[in-house]
């Protein structure tokens, strides 16, 4: 990449090259902050060949012909300008240094920085990066975006929740998830609804967002230190501009498609394996013959469910936004529409938000910013792992293909009632109501006082309001529901959580080279969940789906649960020179949901900077703009638990001849306390060639410990397991980000975006001096592993399944201490790499997200991949390799019905089988778009326009069996809904 | 700063307002019924005598066979590597701590209510306790005098509740002989506390004498003390009214309604089930008549008679009535759906009758047959007269005679849960249906295997032979 510099250099200079001229134009390019003059400005003559560059003092001059009337000036680092020259033949003109990624603002907890004065360790995601992609929340713009932030999709719904890690996981049982606010507001993150993984994160307009800041090490994050452990994430939306009225409207339309299927076998497939499993276990086949049909039969019913099931979507997404304001009043508002079909029938998403952000100065002192947010967002249909085998992404495959869906009438047919609960699919996800309805609002308010010119005070109040409804109907016209006349199950929940804090900050300057800042505050959190369902059942017709409606009252619940969370903070940063800077963050932090003695907790973290480039002995290394290093160590907390589980608890059990139960359900641990991260971070930050090449780089170690721990007790006395401190997990890793300007030449330029973090998890210490707990946590190994039997293939002489036994040696029944850790399921590297061209008006953003080096199981395949053995679930096409002659190497064992060969382990065994490589490589999206000329638009009075084609996930390249790296990659993947294909094209227009 | 009342208070006080304190929970009475509520709510999961205990025992020996393919159960028809009865879990040990509770601390003075309601609940706890450890006796244990190499161990013994961490502590098993002691003593216990209830009656829902002193004869038998057996045998019958000719059970006429109706005309000990016991799907995914009948059109109903077992009854036996016979796709000839496991409380509910009286004629019987097999045949005879048969041979004794009573056991309890542990207490092999493979006494899978989690967790516990 760092090739193309020096043709670059080449190329101004060709560019340079005089030309045939007709009149003469003079002038001076200077620099609007330093007022000096800039030498090397290229000065084109807009829509020719025709230009020029600044001598040393900056001049110019340039022959321009008659019909020619704009002189555009470029230089590195500059926004570029574009000037009417009219009649003149003298234009000076003044160059705005383009917003580079040291000066850029970064947004920190309290306040406001300059990346030049970061100490910490902090990655930032601007808002125009994911502008008008059509992803639902923010936290799908990180992943690939952000060294040190893996990000994975939970599961491909459209409005599903992510999973995001920042730097490793460092928690067992405690949550993982980072800390989110957004605009303050320390917003709850997860799913909304019971009937759709509703992302909370979802409610905040992705192009509303100014910004995302990733808070990686203690020194960035320890100031909210409660919940800090697992990283800040920390959201800014847009907000209004003095200046004239901007109205930005964008529109598109597009496709959502499934990624892939499995190939599944059709009747006469299906009865040839059947048949032979009969036979193989001394089964009579007529047996065989009679469920599944004739393998020869040329006339057999054949039907496709998964083609009934799955479809082609729609995805629109509506965007429109004013902004503006005075010098004492700014605002933006704006309103979204997103509308998004999943890859199966009855099965979407639509969200609507709104958004009014406001700041007004009431006097020089005074100062009040405001944002409002309001959101709903509808699911409907399927769910992410729901309904177990009775969901389409299992029960779409595994249907027996000679059972029709339809009758000849078209109703419904009926399904086997031995197989999959007697449940036509089909019929259920179209007669099955599942949808699930969120409002929610994320707003705040805030005041600002400036007492003295160094000092002032600050009240912040924040809420995160959601209100769901789900409703679940379950028709009696579905057998499975007509024993009892069909079910509906309304579920009504509320989460009231609200922040507030008021805190004192100082910045003072002295002897033009002393700088010193702080803050002192107090914080106080509170969120309250309240959910109450009733379920109602015996419908008088299956229309009717009200609970007015039901014969009989079935089942009420309900629960209310809180905590709270308060803490003192202060932090204190001294700067000299913007050469050194020491920074100082304390925190204290109680929660309610700890032991009485014990819920208080002391954070904090010290960091320091030392900016090398502006040491005098760099003096002569003029290619270097900036080069400065990091350090900095602090510890956070983590309080992710449930709400009351440092307490004994008697709860419900049900009921006995009408009399409510009680039992122990929770064993109290009155010594809980917070989970501790020490980490630690060494970076370095350095910009060369006038910009063009930024990079960071950043070592780290985060060691977690007192682990809120649900450690594990004999089931004999009772119970489980009981939450404890205890526990030392470690990742380490290296952060790289790296952008850089390839290539500027005319009208073109390549830029490049790459960052990748390698990094290794490891349980250093359990309790009691375990060194591990069964077949889950082993000391030395990473804390999510696979674990099971070692699949040895199929015996060519008889096509028995075999397993390598504890010794390495061949057998067909398995035995406990066979298993082995088969491998890790962390990735050990990850990352993103996008690549923007750029001709003219023309830009391409090609980008490409990945994960290396983790295994990744597939559970899909312990029902379609057993030989066609076991029950009556349809199997995929490549079963039908089973072993059927002695000596035939193969993978497939002989079928068996039943899939227990006496003396033999069973077929469907967790082992390697179901296991493989998870990395994969994702062009995650390509955008083309083109920005319509001015010429064209100011005719318009329209400042900007551009149309534009976009894809995500249009091609992965991985080794993993199943249909989604990127969603299969997490825990239980029975029933996953996967990632689909998106296209889109749009516009959009500023006036 | 009125606006923000939140920032005055540094309030960490919550309340989990769904759940309360021990102390709370605890003080009067009411407290422990609910918990012994919780007991009885326990055993009457699918885990346990919802579905398990009552099919896989059956399944695991000769008299069931699976008419449809859905994976359940497909282990135990061919007593695979593993594939046995799993209740080493937190139903049964948790049921366990919730008597353990009560034994052992609602004598507290603190603990306000009424001594005849408090001395109750003792005796469900003790009642319950002892059910609770000889199924878990049976299930991971050899009967006394019936080890294979001297292997004696049975479950984990624990007498008192678990109200805090330290009291998890990690323990050895102990002997079956110890627990069979101790339950022994749990149901002595019991007996006085809980009352005599008539057969049949609602008092069968809860812990009884009749029911404490069946399950007594029913250990005696199981330890092989048949003259303790026969005593506790008799004690109930004289106490529960039921004759030597038979007299107190159901009429032949009566025998298949019987289990339709609740509670069971026979029932010493039926555990009650309603419908907000399961959740929305439980009823055809989960119930004992889904999977066993086909009354409900929506019913699964993948387990049927083995041919082997409808070959055994007598021609006039009505307890061959309790198997309707009809076809099933995929399955060559008749299968047999039973009308034992109905439904009748609608949507596939119904009551699960745990101990019936008939038991007591063939506990007695078998505990007789050897020192006196006349008596032996006269319980059968009686036993027989109410299910529309005639006497058997006069002559029958010895090993014929065990042979006939076990007959007769296999017939009565079709579907109940007892026909493995009938052979397995007697030390015989498991036999099969059709063509699977018999299961020797000796081989391992005789036993159940402990969670593989819990011997990781546990360095004291040792893992049964074989696994």
């Amino acid at each position: 990449m760092k090739k193309a510099l020096p043709l670059l250099l080449v190329f101004l200079f060709l560019a340079s090259l005089a030309q045939a001229q007709s009149r003469t134009v003079r002038g001076t390019v200077t620099d609007a902050e330093e007022q000096l003059p800039i030498p090397g400005v290229t000065v084109m003559v807009r829509g020719t060949d025709t230009g020029t560059v600044t001598d040393i003092d900056g001049n110019y001059q340039i022959e321009m012909f008659d019909g020619d009337n704009d002189l555009v000036f470029r230089f590195v680092g500059m926004q570029p300008r574009t000037v009417a020259v009219g009649n003149r033949d003298r234009v000076d003109v003044v160059m705005v240094p383009e917003v580079t990624s040291l000066d850029e603002v970064v947004v920190t907890a309290y306040g406001d920085q300059t990346r030049r004065e970061v100490t910490g360790s902090i990655a930032s995601v601007k808002g125009e990066i994911f502008q008008d992609l059509p992803m639902q929340s923010f936290d799908r713009a990180m992943q690939g975006r952000v060294a040190g932030v893996q990000v994975t999709a939970g599961s491909g719904q459209p409005g599903g929740t992510l999973n995001v890690q920042i730097r490793g996981v460092g928690s067992i049982n405690a949550g993982t998830q980072p800390l989110y606010i957004v605009d303050g507001v320390q917003v709850a993150s997860g799913g909304l609804s019971g009937q759709g993984p509703q992302n909370a994160l979802a409610s905040i307009n992705p192009n509303d967002i100014e910004s995302i800041e990733v808070f990686k090490d203690a020194a960035a994050a320890s100031i909210y230190g409660a919940q800090a452990a697992n990283g800040v994430v920390l959201i800014t939306t847009k907000r209004g501009k003095q200046g004239k009225t901007k109205v930005r409207v964008s529109a598109q339309e597009g496709l959502v498609q499934p990624l892939g299927f499995y190939d599944v076998m059709n009747s006469n497939q299906l009865a040839s394996i059947k048949r032979q499993a009969y036979i193989n276990a001394g089964l009579n086949p007529a047996d065989a013959e009679n469920i599944f049909g004739s393998p020869s039969d040329t006339d057999i019913q054949n039907s496709d469910w998964v083609n009934a099931l799955f479809r082609d979507g729609r995805l629109s997404v509506y965007d429109v936004s004013l902004s503006g304001g005075d010098e004492r009043s700014q605002f933006f508002i704006s309103g979204s529409h997103t509308y998004h079909q999943g890859q199966v029938i009855e099965s979407d998403y639509s969200r609507t938000t709104g958004r009014m952000n406001l700041s007004h100065n009431i006097n020089e002192k005074f100062s009040i910013n405001a944002n409002l947010s309001l959101s709903r967002q509808i699911t409907n249909g399927t769910i992410d792992r729901g309904n177990f085998v009775n969901s389409p992404f299992v029960a779409g495959y595994v249907s027996r293909p000679n059972v029709p869906i339809y009758n000849e009438d078209g109703s419904f047919a009926e399904y086997p009632s031995e197989h999959l609960f007697g449940y036509n699919i089909v019929q259920g996800v179209r007669q099955e109501l599942r949808t699930g309805t969120s409002y929610q609002s994320v707003s705040n308010l805030q005041f600002n006082y400036k007492i003295l010119p160094w000092l002032g005070f600050t009240a912040f109040g924040g809420i995160d309001f959601s209100d769901n409804r789900d409703e679940n109907n379950r028709p009696s016209t579905i057998p499975a529901f007509a024993s009892y006349g069909g079910s509906s199950t309304f579920v009504d929940r509320r989460i009231v959580n609200s922040n507030g804090n008021a805190n004192f900050n100082v910045n003072k300057k002295f002897d033009e080279v002393h700088t010193l800042s702080g803050i002192l505050g107090y914080e106080y959190k509170m969120e309250t969940q309240e959910n109450t369902s009733a379920t109602g059942r015996g419908f008088p017709n299956p229309v009717l789906r009200y609970l007015q409606n039901a014969a009989q009252p079935f089942d009420v619940g309900g629960f209310y649960t809180e905590y709270a969370r308060s803490g003192f903070f202060g932090q204190a940063k001294y700067d000299y020179d913007d050469k050194y800077t020491f920074d100082l963050t304390i925190r204290r932090d109680g929660s309610s949901r700890f032991g009485t003695n014990t819920r208080w907790g002391n954070f904090g973290a010290v960091s320091a900077g030392w900016r090398i480039s502006s040491e005098r002995f760099m003096g002569n290394a003029l290619w270097v703009d900036n080069l400065r290093v990091r350090a900095s160590y602090g510890v956070t907390g983590n309080s992710n638990i449930g709400n009351f589980e440092s307490r004994t608890l008697v709860g419900s059990a049900g009921q006995y001849l009408g009399g409510g139960a009680l039992r122990f359900v929770q064993l109290g641990n009155d010594q809980l306390t917070w989970e501790e991260s020490v980490s630690t971070n060494l970076g370095v930050d350095a910009t060369f060639f006038n910009g063009r090449i930024i990079a960071t780089v950043d070592v780290w170690r985060k060691d977690s410990r007192k682990l809120l721990f649900e450690t594990q007790l004999p089931i004999d006395s009772g119970f489980g397991a009981i939450t404890r401190n205890t526990g030392k997990v470690r990742n380490e890793g290296i952060d790289f980000d790296l952008q850089t300007t390839n290539v500027v030449w005319g009208k073109f330029r390549w830029t490049t975006a790459f960052n990748t973090s390698i990094f290794s998890n490891e349980l250093l210490e359990l309790y009691e001096g375990l060194d591990r707990i069964g077949n889950d946590l082993i000391v030395g190994k990473p804390i999510n592993f696979f674990y099971g039997y070692d699949y040895a293939g199929v015996n060519p002489a008889n096509g028995s399944p075999m397993y390598f036994d504890e010794n390495g040696e061949y057998t067909y029944l398995v035995a406990n201490d066979d298993q082995k850790y088969i491998g890790s399921a962390l990735p050990w590297t990850y990352g993103g790499l996008s690549n923007t061209l750029a001709y003219g008006p023309v830009s391409l953003e090609i980008f490409f997200q990945y994960q290396y080096g983790n295994l990744a199981f597939n559970q899909d395949l312990y029902n379609m991949a057993q030989a066609g053995s076991i029950g009556q679930d349809n199997q995929t096409v490549d079963q039908l390799y089973f072993w059927r002659t002695p000596g035939q190497i193969t993978n497939v064992p002989r079928p068996y019905e039943g899939g227990r060969i006496p003396g033999h382990s069973g077929y469907q065994q967790f082992s390697t089988k179901q296991v493989s490589d998870g990395s994969y490589i994702r062009l995650k999206q390509i955008t083309l778009n083109y920005n319509l000329p001015q010429s064209l638009l100011s005719k318009a009075r329209i400042e900007e326009m551009n149309v534009f084609v976009q894809g995500l996930n249009l091609w992965t390249l991985t080794k993993y069996n199943g249909l989604d790296p990127e969603v299969n990659s997490i825990g239980d993947t029975y029933g996953t809904y996967p990632t689909a294909r998106q296209i889109t094209a749009g516009i959009n227009l500023t006036f | 700063m009125a606006l923000f009342p939140m920032m005055a208070c540094t309030d960490l006080n919550t309340t989990p307002r769904q759940s309360l304190t021990p102390e709370v929970a605890f003080n009067d009475v009411s407290g422990y019924q609910s918990v012994a509520n919780s007991m009885y709510s326990r055993a009457n999961s699918f885990s346990y005598y919802g579905q398990t205990m009552m099919i896989a025992p059956e399944i695991l020996a000769d008299n069931l066979r699976l008419v449809a393919n859905t994976g359940r159960y497909q282990g135990e028809e061919t007593n695979g590597d593993r594939d046995h009865i799993a209740i080493w879990n937190g139903v049964v040990y948790g049921g366990i701590n919730d008597a353990n509770l009560i034994i052992e601390t609602i004598d507290d003075e603190s603990v306000e209510g009424d001594e005849d309601q408090k001395s109750f609940i003792k005796g469900d706890a003790y009642f319950m306790r002892a059910l609770f450890y000889f199924d878990l006796c049976r299930v991971y244990g050899y009967e006394p005098g019936r080890e294979v190499d001297g292997f004696n161990l049975g479950p984990i013994l624990r007498l008192t509740p678990t109200l805090v961490a330290s009291d998890a502590d990690f323990r050895t098993r102990s002997t079956v002989e110890e627990v069979y002691a101790q339950i022994e003593s749990d149901l002595l216990a019991a007996i006085p506390l809980v009352g005599a209830v008539p057969i049949g009656s609602e008092g069968v829902y809860y812990a009884n004498t009749g029911a404490a002193l069946t399950l007594l004869a029913r250990l005696y038998l199981y330890w092989g003390r048949m003259e303790d057996a026969e005593g506790a045998a008799t004690s109930a019958m004289n106490l529960l009214g039921l004759r030597t000719n038979g007299d107190g059970l159901s009429e032949a006429g009566q025998y298949v309604q019987g289990f339709s109706r609740a509670p069971h005309p026979e029932s010493l000990f039926e555990l009650e089930l309603r419908q907000v016991d399961w959740s929305s799907v439980d009823g055809v995914n989960n119930s004992l008549n889904s999977l066993v009948s086909d009354n409900e059109p929506a019913a699964q109903f993948i387990i049927g008679a083995s041919n082997d077992l409808i070959a055994t009854y007598e021609e006039e036996d009505v307890r061959r009535d309790c198997w309707r016979e009809t076809t099933r796709e995929g399955i060559e000839g008749p299968v047999y759906a039973s009308r034992k496991w109905t439904g009748y409380k609608g949507d596939f509910l119904e009551n699960l009758p745990v101990i019936r009286a008939a038991e007591l004629y063939l506990i007695r019987a078998e505990a007789r047959y050897q020192n006196n097999p006349r008596g032996a045949r006269e319980d059968v005879n009686a036993l027989r007269s109410k299910r529309g048969l005639g006497p058997v041979d006069n002559l029958l004794s010895g090993e014929a005679l065990l042979n006939r009573i076990l007959q007769e056991r296999r017939l009565e309890f079709a579907l109940e849960g007892h026909r493995f542990f009938d052979l397995k207490r007697n030390g015989r092999d498991i036999s099969k249906h059709g063509d699977f493979l018999e299961v020797p006494y000796t081989d391992y899978r005789v036993l159940a295997n402990i969670p593989l989690s819990q011997i990781q967790l546990n360095e004291n516990l040792e893992q049964n032979p074989g696994y």
